[in-house]
């Protein structure tokens, strides 16, 4: 598709672009926060919530993984994923697999 | 559909598809196991009175009759649809306006605010009820901060505990995580557009809002309908949101029915009343989509 087409002749679009760049700000600013977030120590959250982290803590994430038990809950999480799409993958391929040799691999 | 030889067509019509009924199998059994039979369970249960660990009584249609009359049931359940009609309504227009936005801006600058609009419908909703927390905070939040920023600190409010607030700050949050996944619906649908009704729209002397208002929105509309049957299903089951950012507080001003069916049934140990109004909810949930969906049936046009 050639976009540029879409353009009625003027070819600045900002009106477009502002409203877009509004959105993306809401939308990116809570997230770039919780990333923010992660990187600070217990106490810097308290002192300094809202600013950019003074000391990187990376020692958050190893904590998070090991003593928080995320990577148990992250199994499990894998677990019903993995499984729920291979049973629905089962379950969709009847839809177009017949009897006889399959004419075509089931997507 | 052009998927199978003649020879494989003519076997597969006239005999039973043994192979495929047991690739079904699995599915199946899952399916029944989380869905047909707690919902059976669950109709069964609502006409009985259950302590959860003794005998269990037939009381007919007692438990419907009462919690139709129990002032906090009918609140929850208005906090319950006002959420889910409030976040749908507001996310489409949203999502909607982002589309057409993106839309406008081209394919290789759209693709990158395309991919960050859709971020929040990523995240897991405790992460984004524990976030909006934060920010609205009365004392550290985001939100006021930002208000005394702007010098409109009269206006700074605790969000979350007010209960003229509370309920539209949830609509806000719920917007925010559903309007990406509206905008990319609708941003498909409109890629799928051919290109010679806007150049013949443009030859017409159409700014970039009539083509807008007279091509694009009548020919997305189906998905427009499939996008709002969709919001109000995942808001209509605002739980996880409600919990975690006020447990239905203050009071019970944001309790939705999930909420106060937790509460009945393992609090007060009233499992039946709790079913009857899951059965409610359910009920009150397929009412208002039949209602929509008659609404908003679009017309679908070949191109």
């Amino acid at each position: 598709m050639n976009t540029e087409q879409l353009a009625d002749g003027t070819r600045h679009r900002w009106g477009s672009r502002a409203a877009v760049l509004i959105g993306i700000l809401l939308t990116l600013y809570p997230i770039l926060f919780v990333l923010l977030t992660s990187l600070k120590s217990t106490q810097e959250f308290f002192v300094n919530i809202w600013g950019l982290p003074h000391s990187i803590a990376w020692d958050n994430f190893p904590k998070a993984w090991i003593d928080a038990h995320i990577k148990d809950y992250f199994l499990v999480s894998t677990i019903v994923v993995v499984s729920s799409v291979f049973f629905y993958r089962c379950a969709r391929g009847d839809g177009r697999l017949r009897a006889g040799p399959a004419p075509h691999p089931v997507r | 559909m052009m998927n199978s030889s003649p020879d494989a067509r003519i076997r597969g019509r006239s005999a039973v598809s043994w192979t495929g009924i047991a690739f079904l199998l699995p599915a199946l059994a899952f399916i029944s196991f989380s869905i047909f039979i707690p919902t059976v369970w669950n109709l069964l249960l609502s006409f009985q009175q259950w302590d959860g660990f003794k005998d269990r009584k037939w009381i007919g249609l007692r438990n419907y009759t009462e919690s139709l009359k129990d002032p906090d049931v009918l609140h929850s359940l208005y906090h319950s649809i006002f959420l889910a009609v409030m976040i749908t309504l507001l996310s489409v227009i949203v999502g909607l306006a982002l589309a057409a936005f993106v839309f406008r801006l081209g394919r290789k600058e759209g693709s990158f605010y395309r991919l960050v609009l859709f971020m929040p419908v990523m995240l897991p909703v405790a992460i984004i009820g524990l976030l909006f927390t934060f920010m609205y905070n009365p004392e550290m939040g985001l939100v006021n901060q930002f208000l005394r920023l702007i010098g409109a600190g009269a206006l700074a409010d605790a969000w979350l505990e007010n209960p003229d607030t509370v309920l539209w700050a949830i609509v806000v949050v719920g917007v925010w995580r559903m309007s990406g996944l509206t905008m990319m619906l609708i941003f498909a649908a409109m890629q799928n557009i051919p290109q010679s009704l806007f150049e013949s729209a443009r030859l017409e002397g159409a700014g970039y809002a009539r083509q807008f208002f007279s091509i694009v929105l009548p020919l997305v509309k189906p998905i427009l309908q499939l996008s709002v049957v969709f919001t109000l299903v995942m808001s209509f089951k605002t739980y996880d949101l409600v919990f975690v950012m006020t447990e239905g507080g203050p009071a019970n001003l944001s309790k939705t029915i999930p909420l106060q069916m937790i509460d009945s049934a393992f609090t007060f140990n009233e499992f039946g009343y709790s079913a009857a109004m899951g059965f409610l909810l359910t009920l009150a949930v397929m009412l208002i989509i039949s209602l929509t969906s008659r609404l908003l049936r679009g017309e679908s046009y070949e191109y």
